[in-house]
């Protein structure tokens, strides 16, 4: 197998029991394919090998058996929990803040798990039965479309109910404030809340005081990891798993945005070398001690990269003195195929989204073939299934009784602890 | 020579066992510990250290306007505890103390509520309202009480006003006090500008911020040769520069606090927002420079920058937080922990906690010399306590020191030669 930094020599980890992919009598609405389905104990055998899942040979278990004794001293927890064939694996976290809160393996778990969802959404009926009874409220401070959407189709789509809660409907406008609002929503008992805020750290004071899971879409300028986690799967997809000697070039207004943060840790997690380049009144403070190449020169900065993130230029920032205009903007920072002939071939290009075609990116660039940024749309479906999977059935998983959960479960992201002096 | 009226027995001055002697209110002697002596009450010091009562020249007692946070009461009760005999109240209370009636009116609830002190004594505002626009009338304020002037929490953006306040001031005799604070630089800012506001996403306050009003003061106090006083100084630019007006010979004093002295940024980490203070928490360079400036004299005095806030008001996300840390209960054990730490000596305590801000805002001082204010404190630093919100006695529990265990307690306190308190089983 590859060898990748941060990720453990063992062997691939079967996925886990993901039964519910199998069609069955249960789950399977579509007529189709029921009448073609073998009788032969073996499916895998069959010409529909695709809807099966192939028992983890015996070898293979043998030698999980042995790393899971050895231990690893990559995983703070035992390795039992990553590579336990046949029970989902027990996420450890209550809440996703921050990509810092995840260890290479773990990214990569989140991948594979969205790999298998990403299916369902290409079936005739994109419903399976999953997360059945769990309820989901999407806390929407900031307003958004997209990423709302992205939760609510991809919680849909695992039959899990989701509750839209915007700002302009909620009492935040009556000027409760957040803890208020989001006690209130504990009471009603969700298993997760999905919160996107305009203040930095908001996830985080609300993980603090609320039991459901909380799930970080976008904090203020502070993170946005599944974000970061849908850049990861749409070019794991194109690259693989394996992103060492990759390198990646995120343009734009660093500074204030959460999905540079978020993306940065992630590639960087991922073992891929990460680039930024911004005008240096777009840069964030302490810069230069992330791991990251800074350029203000983009053609420059284009040479050699294997895919490049555009980021979205707020408007507003042109008024905050940051920008002279728009058009200026454009010319030195806006993306095009004149900068991508400095860069490998096959090179990638992203966006997060909404665009300003012609500002950050341009125009014909989005819509030319090396572009992902409909493949992030569809990913990121696919990566919050995955997500709202992990997050809602880690504590069944729990509760089938493994007695080593606990120590999982009390583990913490680690920006959260505060520091004594 | 009439005889004592309180022997505060068995206590540490300058590392010597003596008994302190006050008569009608003032100090009469420090005598040898068991000199004999019939007359008057006796106070067993029980080999705790005998302090001057100290002097904090910067605390925000919210009262009138803001009673939920602190009020005058809760305020100098803390202040009875934390040891301090004197503080300096600033004037962004609402209605702002801009007139002798809010100056009255706070000076009269201080002696209602604790009528053998702590003194309260009121700084005022230095524009009308604390907006920047026009001069309050200093001379009402000085008259009803203020010893000194500042717009502390709004920093005067115009230097010409600025200016003019200080040339006005000056006739009354009075120093200004400034919170040097860029208003557009520091504008909407959470921390300090670095590595970590670089992380968490926060909006910071660059150092410039501060450093370039200390610049202006600076100047603005040579060329006028006036006095200017630089209030809770946070950063090495601003040391630096401070150092160098000293050297020039400007008229200039600094004040800082225990809390810059020993954290840093790194406290804001996962969003605290009890180390949300203005001016920030700094870096660890910051710390170092301004632990040698105290050390050296560059930096005058100690103040607590005492801002108390509701509990409610703290537990939101940063960018909402008030800026503040409440800080009387907890200073003399701080500055103790710098004690432990080798940054300062147990006399330099004495020196910026009490003699220099005296000196500073022309308030009495106790030095322990026959006829001084018998204002004392006795401290045990070998008592150690654990910060809880119960064990604070500002209404403000808003200190990153929750949960911390510290050092020192102050074990008796007496104004005037009056006991305000004496814990008998601490001591």
């Amino acid at each position: 197998m590859k060898k990748m930094r941060g990720r453990v020599e063992a062997p691939v980890a079967e996925l886990p029991n993901m039964n519910f992919l199998r069609r069955n009598r249960e789950n399977d609405n579509s007529r189709g394919l029921r009448g073609l389905r073998s009788k032969t104990n073996r499916p895998w055998k069959t010409k529909h090998r695709k809807m099966y899942w192939k028992p983890m040979p015996f070898s293979a278990r043998r030698e999980i058996d042995a790393a899971t004794d050895r231990g690893c001293r990559h995983f703070p927890y035992p390795a039992k929990h990553i590579f336990t064939n046949g029970a989902p694996m027990l996420w450890p976290y209550k809440d996703l803040l921050c990509i810092s809160q995840l260890t290479a393996a773990e990214i990569l778990y989140v991948f594979q798990v969205a790999r298998r969802f990403a299916e369902i959404n290409t079936r005739p009926v994109k419903k399976v039965p999953t997360l059945k009874g769990k309820s989901v409220i999407l806390f929407f401070v900031e307003p958004s479309t997209r990423t709302k959407t992205s939760f609510d189709i991809a919680g849909k789509r695992l039959s899990a109910d989701t509750y839209s809660l915007a700002a302009s409907s909620s009492s935040l406008r009556k000027g409760e404030n957040l803890k208020d609002s989001a006690l209130t929503l504990q009471a009603m008992h969700p298993d997760a809340l999905v919160l996107r805020h305009h203040q930095s750290g908001a996830s985080e004071f609300l993980a603090r005081r609320l039991s459901c899971s909380v799930i970080n879409a976008g904090d203020g300028w502070h993170a946005h990891p599944t974000q970061a986690l849908l850049d990861g799967f749409t070019l794991s997809e194109a690259w693989g798993d394996d992103m060492a000697g990759k390198t990646v070039l995120i343009v734009g207004d660093i500074a204030h945005s959460r999905v540079a943060r978020s993306d940065v840790l992630l590639f960087t997690a991922l073992g891929a070398r990460v680039r930024i380049c911004a005008p240096r009144t777009l840069l964030p403070a302490g810069v230069r001690q992330w791991p990251v190449e800074v350029f203000s020169n983009l053609t420059e900065a284009c040479k050699g990269v294997d895919a490049v993130i555009c980021l979205r230029l707020q408007l507003e920032r042109q008024k905050a003195g940051l920008l002279p205009d728009l058009r200026e903007y454009a010319r030195t920072y806006g993306l095009g195929a004149r900068h991508l002939n400095k860069a490998n071939p096959g090179v990638l290009v992203m966006h997060p989204g909404p665009m300003n075609r012609g500002v950050e990116i341009d125009a014909a660039l989005a819509d030319a073939e090396n572009s992902l940024i409909l493949d992030q749309v569809s990913a990121g479906v696919a990566t919050r299934m995955a997500l709202l999977f992990l997050f809602l059935t880690r504590k069944d998983a729990a509760d089938q009784g493994d007695a080593q959960s606990g120590q999982a479960e009390s583990r913490q992201p680690q920006s959260s602890l505060l520091q004594e002096d | 020579m009439p005889g004592p009226d309180l022997i505060v027995r068995n206590v540490l001055w300058q590392d010597e066992r003596v008994s302190l002697w006050i008569s009608q209110g003032v100090v009469q002697r420090l005598a040898p510990p068991d000199e004999p002596c019939s007359e008057g009450e006796q106070l067993q010091g029980g080999g705790a250290l005998l302090l001057p009562g100290l002097i904090d020249a910067h605390v925000h007692l919210r009262e009138p306007g803001f009673e939920y946070k602190e009020d005058i009461a809760s305020g100098l009760e803390a202040a009875t505890r934390g040891g301090f005999s004197a503080v300096l109240a600033m004037a962004n209370t609402s209605p702002v103390n801009d007139s002798a009636a809010v100056t009255s009116f706070m000076r009269d609830r201080a002696s209602e509520a604790h009528p053998l002190g702590p003194r309260l004594h009121p700084v005022g505002a230095l524009t009308k309202g604390l907006a920047g626009l026009e001069l309050a009338p200093l001379a009402e304020l000085a008259e009803a009480g203020c010893v000194a002037f500042s717009n502390d929490g709004v920093p005067v953006a115009n230097p010409d006003l600025f200016r003019r306040a200080m040339e006005y001031a000056s006739d009354l005799g009075l120093v200004v006090i400034d919170h040097c604070e860029d208003p557009a630089l520091a504008e909407g800012a959470s921390m300090n500008e670095g590595r970590i506001s670089g992380l968490l996403g926060l909006k910071g306050q660059p150092v410039v911020a501060e450093s370039m009003q200390v610049a202006r003061d600076i100047l603005l106090a040579e060329y006028l040769g006036l006095p200017i006083h630089l209030a809770h100084v946070s950063c090495r630019q601003s040391v630096e520069l401070i150092r160098w007006a000293k050297v020039r010979g400007v008229r200039v004093s600094a004040e800082t606090c225990p809390h810059y002295l020993l954290w840093t940024e790194e406290m804001v980490q996962g969003y605290n927002t009890l180390a949300k203070v203005n001016p920030p928490l700094r870096t660890d360079d910051d710390v170092l420079a301004l632990r040698q400036a105290v050390r050296e004299g560059v930096i005058d005095i100690l103040v607590t920058d005492h801002a108390p806030h509701a509990d409610h008001e703290k537990e939101v996300p940063m960018d909402e937080a008030p800026n503040g840390i409440s800080g009387l209960d907890t200073a003399l054990s701080l500055s103790w922990k710098l004690v432990r730490e080798g940054v300062l000596l147990p006399q330099d305590l004495v020196a910026l906690w009490s003699a220099r801000p005296g000196a500073l805002f022309s308030l009495p001082v106790n030095r322990f010399q026959p006829g001084d204010p018998a204002d004392f404190i006795l401290f045990n630093p070998d008592l150690e306590w654990t910060v809880t919100p119960e064990a604070l006695r500002s209404k403000g529990k808003n200190t990153p020191c929750i949960g911390q265990t510290l050092p020192g307690r102050v074990v008796a306190h007496g104004i005037a030669g009056k006991i305000l308190f004496h814990d008998v089983d601490a001591s």
